[in-house]
């Protein structure tokens, strides 16, 4: 494979990546244009041109394919990759469309940011080329940080987009280093060559492995890395904090899995780091997040501290790397996937205009008026925190299962501490849904209709999130969701996906 | 159709019924359709369960209506469920609260629906996690008790709901994820000596592990059962969760729940680490006896009716620990009996104990309080309830004549031999009980009558009563009709523990024509 050759195979295989970027040059056009400026005909240009890719994807050819060394390769990871980042942006996609977003999501220049932020994860999952990889990574990388910040500019998104720009950068520029020190360990970017090249006791590959594993593990929100997340998921608006939290943490762990495949030889330096990184995520994430008041926040510390279970699941095929074991890793990353993208759902159809960062307080009762919201968001919470009959526990018991195979006791252990304290904020998000009568004498009316008294029933921060009419719409792309969880839970037996 | 049912019955009962039960409840919109449909549900699981005592063949230690199909093939994981004599008396005894509950609840109005749903949900876990032999079903059916119980604490519960509930989740659910951990670690052991993978019970039970890892997979599971049982020092959540939960959740919580914990130990722990068993039984048995006097001591103390009931089964269950830890020292006949002891104890106290938990909660009902000192004199106002609170209250701190007597009898008669001097410490816990047990009757029954026009039981709690009180003479004077079917388990478990296996029936016994034909299908 040294000629590199252009033929038809590659935009076959490539055509997902270019429906992205033809879609967003053409949603830029759209922006431009008077005629074209409306959010229903940028919506559906967009949606369009993400289910092209995903059709494309899906439609994409058996046997696995590589270009340019490698540079650009479609094989397992990549293909599942690919078609959960544009599956994920498709639900993205339509609950902002439905949401009080909408006008802000819908434009042509937001929209085309979003496709290009798309093909950056899909080029960094589908590489073997440590320099693709990281121009893949910088590009999704800047993408985020731009919608964070661009999508709704209030002061806490762009406090928020900073702060994730400042420290992703150098964070980026770390990764940067340590590829070069592998780069310059072995003289060879291809992935695949670095394994066979890697020496064993090489002090600048071994730096150069460390560099490169604090650089994921800030991408992960690994915890001395982590300070970024609670801020950047609180300020960014709802949709970008759902795709932070799933699509970027999903390639991330793909690149992961890929990555620390092929430096084992190195072990001996990275490892415990990544281990070390992994149980003070697990405690650090779990204890933080009890405090928390605010949903998002509280779910961006539960993010960490499940970026710790799946660095479990990465140490222990770093240890010993076995199918069983990168099954589970993938396993968990889509279970993770599948649930944070139902609960963020969840959480934009309580959302509205005014109320853009939901508390705990503001769940009371939600069970007395939206009874459906309320048991669909717990099941979300028992998933979250891993009981049994949801894909969550499953996750969890197949990482666990993978990290007492490769003997990670210690690390298990922590994990399994840390999940019994995240029972309690999980919990918490119930009771108040459930067990917490509604503080104030009962606006009984206002919950049965929610358009009126929207605006009567403000003062006094009673009952449920009360949102406007759009509210039945939205529903769809919630039960959906959660519908497709209870389905996978329940269908496990046959959906092992890798 | 009949054929399907007896190779099934035990997923038609754990699984299906309830499923079904719970459908029929979402779909029905009217309350008293639903409680019908319910009731109708739940006493087909009743005699879904007779059926089952009556085809069990109760000459053998084999495991029976055995149901088996891959789920995991990969990771050897597999839908296996069956029973044996150490789990059909607690499945009856399931299958025979579940219909007593519901005609409880008939009156009461307040999202009755979602109650009975839950119940039925709860109903699933406790009969799935006493019919699974695989380690991962288990552990789910396990689990999944947990959600039903958290929610009818917290929904219906008293003032203190909110705390009592997270506590009781928070403290079952940690136990439970240490048992997780050692359960994977077995399962990767067993992988270790066999190269395949497998979570069936009978192929873990041959697995060898040396001391210090057996140990350690020991204490993860103890843990976890150890909290459910509760065994004394993990009970602390026990007497808030009795306390607060409506009269229907102490009342499972009382019946069953706290006897897997009992159930977990005879089925997985000692069969598992019999060498750990051993190690650690003199640990229990203290264990175990400072939970019989702290337990009783406790009670008796308590002003409140329902706390003094809860704190009262930390000293029952006291004993069934004892009975089921001499196994280890004791041994031959003896130990046996001890087995025997704690496992109809188990019954026993699940009976009287849901008894007692039902009347409190009838009385509760009319006054809306659970304070000892706010009654008195209800002898004369209320008769049947009179009558029925001393049957019960008898039949609880083990009087000849009623099952506890039997149960606690073999229970110190088997630790005698293994342990003199932790029998006479539990026979002054019987003393114990008697003297709260019966002061908790005079104070509210007799003396200066302070609730004069409160009355007395309606035929519907009579109905739901009853069957309790009856059976609660009937284990005290024919124990050998509930007991015939459970010995050859019990002999084996308690002859054979240190080389534990089980073997399973493929095919029922009791028709064998019709069987063969389905599997030849």
């Amino acid at each position: 494979m040294n000629m590199p050759t252009l033929g038809l195979p590659f935009y076959v295989y490539s055509l997902p990546i270019l429906a992205l970027l033809a879609g967003s040059l053409l949603l830029l056009l759209c922006a431009v244009s008077k005629m074209l400026r409306h959010p229903a005909i940028i919506f559906i240009c967009t949606l369009a041109f993400i289910i092209a890719a995903l059709v494309s994807c899906l439609l994409l050819p058996q046997p696995d394919y590589q270009v340019f060394a490698g540079a650009y390769v479609v094989d397992g990871i990549a293909r599942l990759g690919q078609i959960l980042v544009l599956t994920i942006a498709l639900c993205i996609l339509w609950f902002s469309k439905e949401s009080h977003l909408q006008a802000q999501f819908c434009r042509g220049d937001v929209c085309s940011i979003f496709l290009i932020t798309l093909s950056g994860m899909m080029v960094m999952v589908s590489s073997h080329n440590l320099l693709t990889i990281f121009v893949g990574l910088e590009i999704f990388s800047l993408g985020t940080y731009a919608l964070i910040g661009y999508i709704k500019p209030t002061q806490a998104a762009q406090e928020a987009a900073i702060k994730y720009f400042v420290l992703g950068s150098f964070a980026a520029a770390i990764l940067l280093l340590g590829f070069a020190f592998l780069y310059a360990a072995t003289g060879t970017l291809d992935l695949n060559a670095v394994l066979a090249k890697l020496p064993a006791h090489d002090n600048l590959a071994a730096v150069g492995s460390l560099l490169a594993v604090v650089g994921l593990a800030f991408k992960l929100a690994l915890v001395p890395c982590h300070l970024w997340t609670p801020d950047a998921y609180e300020g960014a608006p709802t949709a970008v904090t759902a795709f932070m939290a799933t699509t970027a943490k999903a390639v991330t762990i793909l690149l992961a899995v890929r990555f620390l495949n092929n430096i084992t030889a190195l072990n001996a330096f990275w490892l415990p780091v990544l281990t070390l990184f992994a149980a003070l995520s697990m405690l650090v994430g779990n204890i933080l997040a009890l405090v928390q008041n605010s949903l998002k926040r509280m779910l961006a510390y539960s993010s960490i501290a499940h970026g710790g279970y799946v660095a479990i699941a990465l140490i222990a095929l770093g240890t010993r790397g076995d199918a069983q074991m990168l099954d589970s890793t993938l396993y968990y990353v889509v279970a993770y996937c599948v649930i944070a993208i139902g609960t963020f759902a969840l959480i934009m159809r309580m959302e509205d205009a005014t109320r853009t960062n939901i508390q705990l307080e503001d769940l009371t009762a939600l069970a007395e008026t939206h009874p459906y919201s309320a048991a669909t968001l717990a099941v979300f919470m028992f998933a979250f925190a891993g009981i049994p009959p949801t894909l969550g526990f499953f996750a969890k018991f197949f990482v666990f299962k993978a990290g007492l195979a490769a003997g990670l006791y210690t690390l298990v252990i922590i994990g399994v501490i840390g999940s019994a304290i995240s029972f309690y904020y999980y919990l918490r998000v119930i009771l108040n849904m459930y067990f917490v009568p509604a503080a104030p004498p009962r606006a009984a009316p206002a919950s049965s209709s929610p358009p009126a008294s929207s605006a009567d029933s403000l003062p006094p921060a009673s009952s449920s999130p009360l949102t406007s009419s759009i509210q039945l719409h939205k529903a769809h792309a919630t039960t959906v969701i959660c519908a497709l969880t209870l389905i996978a839970t329940l269908l496990l037996g046959v959906l092992l996906p890798a | 159709m009949p054929a399907f049912i007896d190779t099934h019955l035990l997923t038609i009962l754990a699984v299906i019924l309830p499923a079904v039960a719970i459908c029929g409840i979402a779909l029905l919109r009217n309350v008293q359709a639903a409680k019908i449909f319910a009731l109708g549900i739940a006493l087909l699981i009743l005699a879904g369960a007779l059926y089952l005592y009556q085809q069990f063949d109760g000459t053998s230690a084999e495991l029976q209506f055995v149901e088996k199909y891959s789920w995991f093939p990969a990771y050897g994981i597999s839908y296996f469920v069956a029973v044996d004599g150490l789990s059909l008396l607690l499945i009856m005894l399931t299958a025979l609260l579940t219909p007593l509950l519901i005609l409880s609840l008939w009156h009461k109005q307040h999202n009755l629906r979602a109650l009975l749903a839950l119940l039925m949900f709860l109903t699933s876990g406790m009969l799935g996690s006493l019919i699974a032999f695989d380690l991962l079903l288990f552990y789910i059916f396990w689990e999944i008790m947990l959600i039903p119980m958290y929610f009818i604490i917290g929904m219906w519960g008293g003032k203190n709901k909110i705390y009592a509930t997270t506590k009781f989740f928070i403290y079952t659910a940690c136990g439970s994820l240490f048992m997780l951990v050692a359960a994977i670690t077995l399962y990767g052991l067993h992988y270790q000596d066999s190269g395949v993978f497998s979570a069936n019970l009978l192929d873990l039970y041959r697995v060898r592990e040396s001391h210090s890892v057996q140990y350690l997979l020991f204490l993860g599971f103890l843990l976890a059962f150890a909290i459910k049982i509760p065994l004394w020092p993990f009970h602390t959540w026990l007497p808030d969760a009795h306390t607060e939960a409506p009269t229907v959740g102490s009342v499972v919580l009382a019946a069953v729940l706290l006897k897997l914990g009992i159930y977990g130990l005879m089925r997985f722990a000692i069969p598992l680490f019999p060498y750990a068993v051993i190690d650690f039984a003199p640990f229990l048995l203290g264990c175990g006896v400072i939970g019989i006097i702290y337990g009783a001591l406790t009670a008796w103390a308590q002003q409140d009716a329902k706390k003094m009931i809860a704190y009262s089964s930390v000293s029952h269950l006291g004993f069934v620990v004892i009975g089921t830890m001499s196994l280890s020292l004791s041994g031959g006949q003896l130990s046996e009996i001890a087995l025997t002891g704690a496992l109809y104890q188990m019954i026993n106290h699940g009976i009287s104990t849901g008894a007692l938990f039902f009347l409190i909660g009838t009385i509760y009902e009319r006054c809306q309080t659970r304070l000892i000192a706010d009654y008195g004199g209800l002898a004369s106002s209320m008769p049947i309830f009179a009558t029925m609170l001393i049957i019960a209250t008898l039949g609880s701190i083990g009087l000849p004549g009623t099952g506890g007597f039997v149960g606690e009898f073999y229970v110190l008669l088997g630790a005698f031999a293994a342990q003199p001097f932790v029998a006479v410490c539990a026979s002054f816990g019987v003393l114990l009980g008697a003297i709260y047990m019966l002061s908790l009757c005079r104070r509210l029954l007799f003396g200066p009558c302070k609730n004069k026009n409160i009355p007395d039981l309606s035929k519907l709690e009579v109905a739901y009563l009853l069957p309790l009180i009856v059976l609660i003479v009937l284990t005290g004077v024919l124990p050998e009709l509930f007991l015939r079917k459970t010995k050859p388990s019990l002999k084996h478990l308690a002859r054979n523990f240190m080389t534990y296996q089980l073997t399973s029936r493929d095919q029922r016994i009791a028709r064998p024509a019709p069987v063969l034909v389905e599997q030849n299908k």
